[in-house]
Parts: structure tokens; C-alpha cells; sequence
């Protein structure tokens, strides 16, 4: 299934379809136009990219009709697997197929409906492409194609008329919006993607604007006079930070002790579940790596046809990751790669809490993000493997509060460090959250606060929660300015 | 005096004085919409004042007074700027100034339009929406989509149809014709006019574009009803019945109004059928409705009324007997076997429990079956007892009543915890175990497994008599169920499920089981209607209140 997903997207094509209007008739000024059009025709000269655009003060290289249409749509390979120019040619076909199935009953009962001929005759009215796109739409069953191809080609064109809806001067559309996208089922969740593209847009906007800024601020100061006194002060390379730590953690991978994380649960995740994961799970090597004494790292279960190692290819901008982390990625289970004995799977529903840190025992964690709280994942698999496991002893180190008693990869990660380093549970356990619990219980009782006594245990919350619903009460209706109020009041 | 409150408070007031004092014969014109807004305001600022007296009364008496003068000028200079939330309360169309006026002031000005248009349709006001439309001509720009779009829901709000056409034209010479929420407005808006036959080519457009959803069809099957194109709302009215969609309740209205010859009463009959299958319960006035099609009956004579039924299950108007909560063999099967594949097993049965607990469970059920009782040992015993955390004190009161006052052979479910002895404080104590061993049988799953899959499996194999008692509603396991099963598991709950209501002296008290099926539902010679009042309820409760409709007086 996946495979066949793959070859059609291959044959659809990989292409990143960039809209583009001009708006400049319109009320909403485009923010940046002179900074994105000079960089755009940076762009369109032959580049690492491969897009391009054309806007109104480019000679357009085909013939228009009108000067109306400015979004062009051009191939672009997302990811360098599959060839654009493939693309172009089955893109064409299939609009000739279109143009020539064009007399299909359904197209021609609707043709009144859209107006497509209005919107060409007016100049001051931008040229949507949604006629296009719907006429796309109603063919889409009469074309010869696999269910997926359609499905994919439903999709994309689906998302593209979402954002003819809205007043967007530019997105881009690539084949990974397009397979989040169908994943989606409701309407508002659709809708909910696409603001969150809408968003996107415009922080990679704001991002290129600072970018440009600083960058003139660094031509100017190279182009002004050297700075008076200079001091002299030893440089440590980044490189040089790189092998250290490469070194440090090349040596305890050899003689170090193990964590394991069990990335079993694809199947359990959403899409953006699985990005969060990818975030949590660069954070934790971050932290692993940067450690005197780091654990050799073992991603284990990770399927290298599936989305979280997609997901992580791009986080981490590089394909062959696998082979460059410092660690041992596998799609072998941790049952093939150490001794069931030694094994003990952290997780927070065991009825057993881990007592001390053993460097000798191997630690396994679960690399699970799920946010529609599915309960007794992980340890489902441990009753099922027969092999140990352990919960962090929460309750008997902290005053826990509200929250769930499931921590990140990253705070794991922490925790497991400093566990390691120092076999100190107070230690250890400063890297849970503090939102979650009140305190460490030895120090609250330095403070003569045990639980239970006197005042609430959930007044912090409560708080909070009676100042949300005093303010949603108060921003429901109209503020009244009181002073003016009473004034008149009082007039 | 409460005028002049108005006066003082109400925003159109406010406006009017500001501009000057010209119209002051309009200035206590005070229309409802203001009227409510004005109250509303009139009563948090009357508490507002009251402490401000207060406290300035105790502080400094005089010097309030003084100050005074000051603060009313001052309130008369900054009236002009009227703030974005002012617009709820706006009656009557603003100035293009004063548009921008608010514009200037609102934080995201590029947005202004957008969001004031968004905020009008919450409380739509035609001739304020009128006059922003004006002030974006004036500024000499074209509304954009999202005001637009805004503008015509108001506009269909307010029946404003020449306007809506004007804007539909806008829209078709932008070409933004393509999307579901709109063409659901417009259909409205077009349904409402003589030109309602253009929105089946919007209905068309929709369907092209994806799914077209009950509010895309309400409206064009009343208009074909009310222009008597009965064959034309009658087909679009079993496409959505086909789709699976819920019509609106002045859908049903319509389309039970048209149906009113003899002839067309099996079909009204297969509406009610499917209301019956698909556990829907109809609104009040869709209660009406159908009371009055029964009533408007003219071959037979029929009395309708609104009702409740009385616990033994008999309609307290024509005492006829409702269904009760029995399930056929077949449904009863089906339910045990869904409920063992299902809750127990589901995707990975290590999640509740164990294959080998199940077995020990398989084999302890087919030895012992004829329970009467089958008790949530944990659920119960956390139902009371927990001040002095005698848990096991509870559950040893309710067995005992129930063995020993009633004579019932009972089945305590549990987890093994509870006979550990392990837990703080003696909750769990070791001889009331032992004496609820001695009394009742006892099965007690491991601590990391879920007892209430085991609970309803043992229920339902000791057969249709046999009860439960447990506080829980169950939810999570009836989300595992078929939807086809998920109805015969919540009537097998009323019909079977006791909760602990109270220990009164050492006495249980048991809630006790539904003995009728809250459904619709038919004898011979009546039909009863359980309708929405717009009441909140319990997740396993029916609506209380019913609609009898009866042959004859």
C-alpha cells in the first residue's frame, strides 16, 4: 500500500505548486513586494530550488491571454527523488485528457454556475484559478486513473480551492502538505490546516524579512571604518565542539551503559504526532550529546519505510541520518540486540517503581506521543514480552499536582542523565515540569508543608481557572469603561 | 428614570450626545436591541457605582463631587473614540469617520473590516453593516472576500434580498463561487426569494465539490414544499435520508405538512421507522409538528398530548404498556460475543488483561453462571467509605444485604489488591474479605488488568435476569461497540445496570432498572414520541418527556 502510494505520487509527480497573486489593486498592501520579487527573480534564474516565478514586471514566457493570471504554476522536486520533468509531461497530458473529456454531461451542467468568462473580461479582478479547479474536480471521476492517484489528485486540488477561499497573496503546496491534508477527515480540521499553513507562510515572511535585515546590517559595518580597539581572544571553532563531543561520545558508546528508544508505535500516531516526536526526539540527543558521560543511543524498532524516519530525515535536513548519528539505528526489536534479562522498560503504567539506576541494566523508552490519550500502550508490550519494567517513583519524590505522569523524550532524557550521573532521585526528578507537581517532598517539609494540610492542594489551578472564566465572562459582552460610566452616572 | 439610564449608558445614546446634542429627540429613542444591551450594562455598572459610592462616600465625601465637573468633560472630548466592541451594541449606521475613527483604533487594522463584519454577524444589524460597506467605498477600495462573505450571511440574516443579489453578482465577477459555507447562505438567501430554483445548481456545485451536508438541502426541500414542487422536495428529501443526513426540524415540519394525504402515509411512517432504528430523539417542535400531523389526519380521528410515563412503564394518558428493555436471543448473543471480542479482546488484549486471565475467567464463568447479582466489588466500595477510608466495609454492608436480606446468589468482581492487605490506613481489611468470601463467590482480576470488561462479560453469561450493580457509566467500552450493537448495549444497561444510591443506616439503596424502552415506538392503536426538551442529561438517561398520540378520543 505504501509502495503503491509512492509509485503514484511518482507518477502525479513530486511538485511543489506555489501561488502567487498580486494584490496590489486590492486593500491589504503586499507586505514585502519589493524584497519578494527581488528575490524571486533571484530564484528564477537556474538555482538550487528550482522555482520560479513569474510576477507583472517580468516578460511572461508564454502567451497570455490577459495580463490577469499571476500564479504560475512550475515544477519543483521536493525531495530530488523523482523527476520534475516527468511531472510536466504527465501534468500535460492529463489536462489534454481533460480538455477532451471536457463534454462529459456533469461539466457542461455546471459550466453556467462558474463564472469563468466574467472574471477573464475584468482586469481589475485577479484571475482565480478555483473555475480551473473545479472543472478539475468534476472530471476527476472520468479520468483514467488508480483510486490512489485519484485520491491524491482529490486532494491536492481540494486544498487548493481551500485557499481560493481565503485572500492569500502566496503559499506554497508541497506533497507533504498534500499527505497531512488527507489525512484529515472533517472540515474542520481541513480548515484548521490550512490556517496553520496561512500562518506558516507568514512567519517564513517575517523570518526572510529579518534575515535581509541583518544581513544589511552586516554589509554596513563591513563596509564601515574598523572598530578602534580590537582584543584578542582564542577562537574555538565550531568543528573543534563537533569532534569533542564526537569523541566524548564514541567513548561511551564503547564502554558506556544503553537507552534504548522503542519507536514501535508508528500506527498509533497521527502526523503531527509524529512531528512532535521528532522535535522531542532531536531535543533529547541534543542533551545526550552534549553530556560528560552520554548514553549510547539506541533507536531501535524504527522502520525505515515509515513516516516518523521521513519525518526525522527532514528535521534533521539530512536523508542519511541514520548512518551519522553518534547511536545505533535499527529496525531489529531490542529483544535481537541485548539479553532479556538486563532489559527494564520505563513506563508510567507499571505498578513497580525503579529504586535506583543500574548501569549495567538497559532502559528502554517508549517514543510515543499521543495526544487522544490511548492508555496501556507500552505496557501491553511489556506483559506480552515478559521483561521488566519500572515508573519513575513520582509520588514518592514529588507533591504531584495536575498532569499526566507521562514525560517527554527529552525530559526522559534528562532525567535518565542526571540519574545516571549522580543515582539522585531529587536530583533526577527537577527535570519534570513544575507546572506538574508542588515541590520536592523532603524540601516541602523543610517548610513544615506536608499535602493534605491546610489551605488547598489545588488552589494554584483553581485560580487560574476562576481568572479564565472571570475574564471569558468579562470578554463575552462589551467592556463598560467604568469611570465614564459613572460620570454619567453621576452628570 | 430608566430612560435616562438608557440614555447614559446605551451606546446609541452615547453616540447621539456626542455628535453634538443635535437630535435630542432622538437621543431617548431606545430601540430593543439597545434596550437589552443597555440593561445589561445598566446592571453591572448600577454594582459598579454602588461600591464606587461606597468606598468614596467612606473616603472622601466632598471631593468627589468637586472632581466631577472635570471627569464629565473629559468623558465628552474621548467619547469619540468608539471602541471595536462598541459595534454589538450599535443600532443605527455609523459615519464613514467614525468607521475610521474605530479603524485606527483597532489593533490589527488590515484587518478591521474583516473582523467588524464577523462581529456584526454575530448580532446582525443591517444598516450598520450597510454603512461599513459604504465607508470601504469611500476609502475607495473593494470589500475583499472575507468581508463580503460576512456581508451576505447579514444580509440573508436580515432578509435584506435585493442587496444579497447585488453581492451574489459581486462575488460570481470574482469568481469565488466555490465554497460549501457559502453556497449554504446563499442557498438560504435564495430559498427565501422567488428565484429559490437557482439553488439547486448551487446544491449541484456543492456536491461536486464534496459532501453536501444537511444545511446545503433544509432549505430548497421548504421552498419546493412551500412553492408545491412535491415531487421535487420529495426526492431531494430521500437523498438525504439515503445520505444518512438529519434533516432540521422545520424540514420535518414541511415535509410532514405536504404528506398529508392518505396515501402518503406510509412514507411519514418510514420517517418515524428511522427515527426508531437510529435512536434519534425529535425536538419539541418537531413534536408539535407531528402532533399536528396526527391530529390533521382526515380519514381517522386522532388525539395527541404531551405526557410522561410512569415507572411500571404505562403511558399516564392512554396507560397503554411501552416496550420493555428485553433483547431477542439472536440480539442478546450477539451483544455477549461483541462484548467478549470487543472490550475484552479489542486491537491487543494485553491492554485490559491477559490471554491466561481470560482463560481462568472462561473457565470459572462456564462452572458458575447462575448468579443474580453480579457486583463491581472496587466501584462499590469506592462509592462510600471514603472518610474513613473503610473500604471494605462498604462492600461487606451491600453483600450482606444482598445475600442475607434478599437471598440472592451473588458474584463479587474485583481486583487482587483488595485481598492483599497491602493498602494504607487498613482500607482494605484483611477479615471483612474473608467474611465476603465466605458469603458470596469471588473473582478478583491482577492490579495492572481492567475489571469492567469482565464485569459485563459475567453479567450477560449468567443470562437476560441477571443484574449488575456498578456506579459506572461505561462509556469507554460501549465506544468499542458496533454501532449496531452500541443501541442494544445502552438498552441492556437500563434494563440491567443498579447503582448504590445511598447506605442508610447500614442499608443499601439500590437505584432501580429502567422497566421501558425509551424509543419510539407503536402499539396498535397509539404511537409515542420521547422528545428533547433542551435539557442536559446523563449519558445513559433518555429524554423524561414523551408525546402520546392516540386512535380515537
Amino acid at each position: 500500500m505504501l509502495l503503491l502510494s509512492r509509485i503514484s505520487r511518482a507518477a502525479l509527480g513530486q511538485t511543489a505548486r506555489v501561488l502567487n497573486r498580486d494584490y496590489s489593486q486590492h486593500s491589504r498592501p503586499f507586505l514585502l513586494q519589493s524584497h519578494f520579487r527581488h528575490q524571486h527573480q533571484g530564484v528564477s534564474s537556474p538555482s538550487k530550488y528550482g522555482v520560479h516565478l513569474w510576477t507583472r514586471n517580468e516578460p511572461c514566457p508564454q502567451q497570455w491571454t490577459s495580463c490577469v493570471v499571476h500564479r504560475c504554476y512550475s515544477s519543483k522536486s521536493t525531495d530530488g527523488i523523482n523527476g520534475s520533468d516527468k511531472m510536466q509531461q504527465t501534468d500535460n497530458t492529463a489536462s489534454k485528457d481533460t480538455s477532451s473529456t471536457s463534454n462529459s454531461p456533469s461539466s457542461t451542467s455546471q459550466s453556467d454556475t462558474v463564472p469563468m468568462d466574467e472574471t477573464m473580461d475584468n482586469e481589475d479582478v485577479l484571475a482565480p484559478r478555483a473555475p480551473e479547479i473545479f472543472k478539475e474536480l468534476s472530471e476527476l471521476d472520468s479520468l483514467d486513473l488508480s483510486p490512489e492517484e485519484k485520491e491524491w489528485k482529490r486532494a491536492q486540488l481540494e486544498l487548493e480551492l481551500m485557499f481560493e477561499r481565503f485572500d492569500v497573496e502566496k503559499v506554497t503546496i508541497t506533497d507533504r502538505h498534500i499527505e497531512q491534508f488527507m489525512g484529515l477527515q472533517t472540515n474542520k480540521a481541513r480548515q484548521k490546516f490550512v490556517d496553520y499553513m496561512i500562518k506558516t507562510e507568514y512567519k517564513k515572511r517575517s523570518f526572510a524579512e529579518k534575515k535581509a535585515a541583518k544581513q544589511q546590517r552586516r554589509k554596513e559595518l563591513l563596509e564601515g571604518p574598523a572598530p578602534k580597539s580590537t582584543t584578542f581572544q582564542p577562537m574555538i571553532w565550531g568543528r573543534k565542539m563537533e569532534l569533542f563531543y564526537g569523541w566524548n561520545q564514541a567513548r561511551n558508546m564503547m564502554f558506556g551503559s544503553d537507552l534504548v528508544f522503542d519507536f514501535s508505535y508508528e500506527d498509533e500516531m497521527q502526523f503531527r504526532e509524529k512531528i512532535n516526536l521528532c522535535d522531542q526526539l532531536n531535543e533529547a540527543l541534543g542533551a545526550n550529546r552534549q553530556d560528560t558521560e552520554p548514553f549510547h543511543m539506541h533507536l531501535v524498532n524504527l522502520r525505515h519505510d515509515g513516516q516518523t524516519y521521513k519525518e526525522l530525515a527532514r528535521s534533521r535536513t539530512d536523508e542519511n541520518f541514520a548512518d551519522k548519528i553518534l547511536g545505533t539505528v535499527t529496525e531489529k526489536s531490542y529483544l535481537d540486540l541485548f539479553p532479556r534479562e538486563k532489559l527494564v522498560y520505563l513506563t508510567a503504567d507499571s505498578p513497580r517503581e525503579l529504586t535506583k539506576f543500574e548501569p549495567d541494566k538497559v532502559y528502554i523508552i517508549g517514543a510515543l506521543v499521543d495526544r487522544k490519550l490511548t492508555t496501556n500502550l507500552s505496557y501491553a508490550k511489556v506483559k506480552r514480552e515478559g521483561i521488566a519494567s519500572a515508573a519513575l517513583p513520582l509520588d514518592r519524590y514529588l507533591w504531584w499536582g495536575l498532569g499526566d505522569k507521562v514525560m517527554t523524550l527529552d525530559q526522559m532524557m534528562k532525567i535518565m542523565l542526571a540519574l545516571k550521573n549522580t543515582n539522585d532521585f531529587e536530583a533526577a526528578l527537577r527535570h519534570v515540569p513544575t507546572r506538574k507537581h508542588h515541590g520536592l517532598r523532603s524540601e516541602l517539609a523543610k517548610k513544615q508543608i506536608r499535602p493534605g494540610m491546610g489551605g488547598n492542594k489545588f488552589q494554584h489551578q483553581r485560580r487560574g481557572q476562576r481568572m479564565r472564566y472571570e475574564r471569558e465572562e468579562r470578554d463575552a459582552f462589551p467592556r463598560v469603561d467604568r469611570r465614564k460610566a459613572k460620570a454619567w452616572f453621576e452628570d | 428614570m430608566p430612560s435616562v439610564f438608557a440614555r447614559l449608558l446605551c451606546r446609541q445614546g452615547y453616540v447621539l450626545v456626542h455628535q453634538g446634542q443635535r437630535e435630542i429627540a432622538q437621543r431617548y429613542e431606545v430601540s430593543f436591541r439597545g434596550t437589552v444591551l443597555a440593561h445589561r450594562r445598566y446592571s453591572s455598572s448600577v454594582n459598579d457605582n454602588l461600591i464606587g459610592k461606597q468606598t468614596s462616600r467612606e473616603r472622601h465625601g466632598s471631593q468627589k463631587r468637586k472632581a466631577q465637573p472635570h471627569l464629565a468633560r473629559e468623558v465628552k472630548i474621548s467619547s469619540s473614540n468608539i471602541k471595536f466592541y462598541d459595534i454589538d451594541a450599535i443600532d443605527s449606521s455609523l459615519t464613514p469617520e467614525e468607521w475610521g475613527m474605530m479603524k485606527a483604533q483597532f489593533k490589527h487594522p488590515l484587518d478591521f473590516e474583516r473582523k467588524a463584519m464577523e462581529r456584526l454577524l454575530r448580532n446582525p444589524s443591517f444598516s450598520v453593516a450597510e454603512s461599513l460597506m459604504t465607508y470601504i467605498a469611500e476609502e475607495g477600495r473593494k470589500p475583499r472576500y472575507g468581508v463580503l462573505y460576512s456581508y451576505l450571511a447579514i444580509c440573508v440574516k436580515c432578509e435584506m434580498y435585493g442587496e444579497m443579489f447585488k453581492v451574489y453578482a459581486e462575488l460570481r465577477r470574482m469568481g469565488k463561487m466555490l465554497d460549501p459555507n457559502l453556497l449554504a447562505t446563499l442557498i438560504k438567501g435564495f430559498c427565501g426569494t422567488d428565484r429559490w430554483k437557482e439553488s439547486l445548481e448551487f446544491l449541484k456545485v456543492v456536491k461536486v465539490l464534496g459532501k453536501a451536508y444537511s444545511r446545503h438541502y433544509n432549505h430548497i426541500i421548504i421552498a419546493a414544499m412551500e412553492h408545491g414542487e412535491k415531487q421535487l422536495g420529495m426526492s431531494l428529501f430521500e437523498e438525504m435520508m439515503s445520505a444518512g443526513l438529519t434533516p432540521s426540524d422545520e424540514c420535518y415540519g414541511a415535509v410532514m405538512r405536504t404528506l398529508s394525504l392518505a396515501e402518503d402515509e406510509d412514507r411519514v411512517y418510514s420517517i418515524f421507522e428511522r427515527m426508531r432504528n437510529s435512536v434519534e430523539f425529535p425536538s419539541q417542535s418537531l413534536a408539535l409538528h407531528i402532533k399536528e400531523w396526527f391530529e390533521g389526519k382526515k380519514t381517522e380521528k386522532w388525539t395527541g398530548a404531551f405526557t410522561s410515563i410512569h415507572a411500571s412503564g404505562h403511558c399516564r394518558v392512554c396507560d397503554a404498556r411501552l416496550e420493555g428493555t428485553d433483547l431477542t436471543d439472536e440480539e442478546f448473543q450477539l451483544l455477549h460475543d461483541s462484548v467478549l471480542r470487543r472490550v475484552i479482546h479489542g486491537k491487543d488484549i494485553f491492554r485490559s488483561t491477559t490471554p491466561k486471565e481470560l482463560k481462568k475467567f472462561l473457565d470459572f464463568i462456564k462452572d458458575h453462571h447462575d448468579y443474580d447479582v453480579v457486583v463491581d466489588g472496587l466501584n462499590v466500595a469506592y462509592t462510600y467509605g471514603t472518610k474513613q477510608k473503610k473500604y471494605s466495609r462498604t462492600l461487606l454492608k451491600v453483600v450482606e444485604h444482598l445475600v442475607q436480606q434478599l437471598g440472592l446468589r451473588v458474584l463479587v468482581l474485583g481486583r487482587k489488591h483488595m485481598k492483599a492487605g497491602t493498602s494504607a490506613h487498613g482500607a482494605w481489611r484483611r477479615s471483612d474479605m474473608d467474611t465476603i468470601e465466605s458469603l458470596v463467590d469471588l473473582f478478583l482480576t491482577d492490579d495492572v488488568s481492567k475489571d469492567d470488561p469482565y464485569l459485563l462479560s459475567a453479567t450477560l453469561s449468567c443470562g437476560p435476569h441477571a443484574r449488575f450493580i456498578s456506579g459506572d457509566f461505561m462509556r469507554d467500552h460501549k465506544a468499542l461497540l458496533d454501532q449496531f450493537v452500541q443501541r442494544l448495549f445502552l438498552k441492556w444497561l437500563r434494563g440491567h445496570q443498579m447503582k448504590l444510591l445511598s447506605l442508610s443506616y447500614g442499608a443499601p439503596i439500590f437505584s432501580d432498572v429502567h422497566t421501558f424502552d425509551i424509543v419510539v415506538q407503536q402499539t396498535q392503536n397509539t404511537w409515542h414520541f420521547p422528545y428533547e426538551d433542551g435539557e442536559l442529561r446523563q449519558a445513559l438517561e433518555g429524554p423524561d418527556k414523551w408525546l402520546c398520540v392516540r386512535r380515537g378520543n
